[in-house]
């Protein structure tokens, strides 16, 4: 299996201006303070794996996901995709990268233009890819994709309003694999949908990763979604990757603290089985004011004096299971 | 699970293209009905706009033709609203000013919401130093009341059709810039946008195609209620004289003379006057019902 997709190193700063009256002393006119909303973040996706996303919001996993289809520039990094560094390639060749890789919205409501009907909506990214020009093999293949996620032809002149929100995320669905791409970003496709919609759209994710032989970034903070769609996990914590490995292996034996509290909090749904809660007292820290050394250290329970001098690194402890934390990655 | 089951199937109706328009007439029309003001400010503009296309029919004088027999009549079978200082029926005088009015208030009102969208549009959607010149320069504009604006510019063209058309356009544009900017600059936020970029949009197609449209309500909202205001000031400008030239038959100018002759009768005084409050009370009353529509 060829690597479809590496990051490096990927880094992105949101400036942000403090203003005051300083400037009236001589200083200057504003502070700049930099958001670290992902700060090294390094993986790699091979060829029609399926890699998941986790963490908590706010904790960069969108931004991750915005840089590499380049919605967001990334201050710094690297975006290796199919052999071709793609962070600093200029805004008119993305479209040929586009093409290759697509991008499913967390917001069915929000994503669709509210005046544009579907047909529109998917005959957008084949006539724009040059992929079909003719009319009528437009409207064929938009039927053919309403049908592959789940719809019918009698949606095809409906607005957005008119669909419900399980259908709307349908057709971000079939928008985004409508000019076949390798690559799909998936930024929590289930989560502003209902249970059983919900898990409608995941079987038919799973099903269309299979037939059209499709790769996925799929982010998600519900656990159990990642479970069943993808076989590789990245966990992320304050816009730092603290723990990979493959789905079952992480799920069985979490080694990061923080992955250890993320799953204890996954709910089982039988009322006589005792949970071991693992509670992360205190807040997040701020991005913008990040404390030296580990990023989790003033929530750990194993909080030791390595942690509070050094930023743990992403070391293998196993095959292909990576952890960021002094304690584990030393035994 | 078998992929039949998954499909949500609904029964195929073919519908023909046109019942979908006349659905959109049918449900506009449910709408006015509903709202009794709206409905009544419809029915002055449509009476106009009957006045309008009929003029061929019941425009029978010359509405500049002089009559010396037959001065400052007052409404006869002849003469159904009288005659003017000059023996001019006033009945077709009014119906042909109609048509001018009219094409003078929707021309120029059109003409500054369309180039004002667009302007607008683009100064929302790249912001930065862009926006700043093109705000400041609204700026300008709107710092002037727009009658005296109006009166400015017409005393420094001299009055004439198209030195009026060009007032107008420009004394409006300033609203519809600053209309569009402030929606432009929240709809741009919209996720919509992303996802057009992903599906390939440039960005002239992103804001022609995509982010316009969202746009339009408001502007469109303005328009109509901008109709009205504008025939208000083309008759205040040629009743001051700044406006059109005094043969023309234009309700301005005929209000303005008939004011001379206000001691003989309120004939030729009070006909356009009665026009131009339907006109003005039509398009506003219109325009505050689609006000509510949208919003």
């Amino acid at each position: 299996m060829s690597t479809i997709l590496e990051v490096k190193g990927l880094k992105k700063y949101f400036i942000q201006k403090k203003t005051g009256f300083s400037w009236l002393k001589g200083g200057k006119p504003y502070q700049a303070l930099y958001l670290r909303a992902v700060d090294n973040v390094n993986f790699d996706i091979k060829k029609g794996e399926a890699l998941g996303l986790v963490g908590e919001s706010g904790c960069g996993k969108t931004t991750t996901a915005k840089c590499i289809i380049r919605l967001i520039d990334p201050t710094d990094g690297q975006i290796i995709f199919k052999g071709e560094d793609i962070a600093s390639l200029p805004k008119k060749e993305l479209k040929r990268i586009r093409k290759h890789m697509q991008y499913v919205f967390q917001d069915p409501v929000g994503s669709l233009n509210p005046r544009m009907n579907v047909k529109n909506l998917l005959a957008e990214p084949l006539r724009n890819f040059g992929i079909l020009k003719d009319k009528n093999e437009v409207e064929e293949r938009v039927i053919n994709l309403l049908e592959t996620v789940g719809l019918s032809e009698e949606h095809m002149n409906k607005l957005p309003r008119e669909l419900s929100g399980g259908m709307k995320q349908r057709v971000g669905i079939a928008r985004a694999i409508a000019a076949n791409p390798e690559f799909l970003i998936l930024d929590e496709p289930t989560a502003s949908l209902d249970v059983s919609v919900g898990a409608k759209i995941l079987n038919e994710l799973v099903d269309l990763q299979k037939r059209l032989n499709m790769t996925y970034l799929m982010i998600a903070h519900d656990l159990s979604v990642i479970r069943y769609v993808c076989n590789r996990v990245a966990v992320m914590y304050l816009g730092q990757i603290v723990e990979t490995g493959d789905v079952e292996e992480i799920f069985s034996d979490p080694l990061h603290p923080y992955t250890e509290a993320l799953l204890s909090a996954v709910p089982i749904p039988d009322p006589w089985v005792k949970i071991k809660r693992i509670d992360l007292k205190g807040e997040t820290p701020s991005p913008i004011n990040l404390p030296r050394g580990c990023r989790l250290q003033n929530r750990c329970p194993y909080v030791f004096s390595a942690c509070t001098s050094d930023e743990p690194e992403l070391v293998e402890v196993k095959n292909g299971h990576s952890v960021a934390c002094h304690l584990k990655s030393k035994s | 699970m078998d992929r039949e089951n998954k499909t949500l199937t609904v029964p195929k109706t073919k519908e023909h293209p046109l019942r979908k328009t006349w659905r959109s007439i049918d449900y506009s029309w449910y709408v006015l009905r509903k709202n009794n003001l709206t409905l009544a400010g419809f029915f002055m503009i449509v009476f106009l706009l009957f006045l309008v296309i009929l003029s061929p029919v019941i425009v029978i004088y010359d509405p500049y033709e002089t009559d010396s027999d037959n001065v400052l009549s007052p409404p006869s079978w002849r003469h159904l609203f009288g005659t003017d200082q000059w023996g001019r029926d006033i009945f077709s005088r009014t119906i042909v000013a109609t048509q001018l009015d009219l094409f003078i208030a929707l021309t120029t009102v059109l003409a500054s919401a369309s180039v004002g969208a667009i302007i607008g549009a683009v100064s929302g959607y790249f912001g930065g130093k862009v926006d700043l010149l093109m705000q400041r320069v609204t700026d300008i504009l709107l710092a002037f009341p727009s009658l005296i604006l109006a009166m400015g510019i017409m005393a420094a063209l001299g009055a004439s059709f198209w030195n009026l058309m060009l007032t107008q356009f420009v004394i409006r544009i300033a609203i519809f810039i600053r209309v569009a900017r402030g929606e432009m600059i929240s709809q741009k936020e919209n996720e919509y946008v992303e996802a057009a970029v992903c599906s390939g949009n440039s960005t002239s197609r992103i804001i022609i195609r995509h982010l316009l449209p969202n746009c339009i309500t408001p502007v469109a909202v303005m328009t109509t209620l901008n109709f009205g205001y504008a025939i208000l000031v083309t008759a205040t400008l040629s009743f001051i004289g700044l406006g059109l030239n005094p043969p023309t038959a234009e309700w301005g100018l005929m209000i303005s003379d008939g004011a001379s002759y206000l001691v003989l009768g309120a004939w030729w005084l009070s006909i356009p006057g009665a026009f131009i409050v339907l006109a003005v009370l039509g398009f506003n009353l219109l325009g505050d019902g689609i006000r509510d529509l949208a919003g």
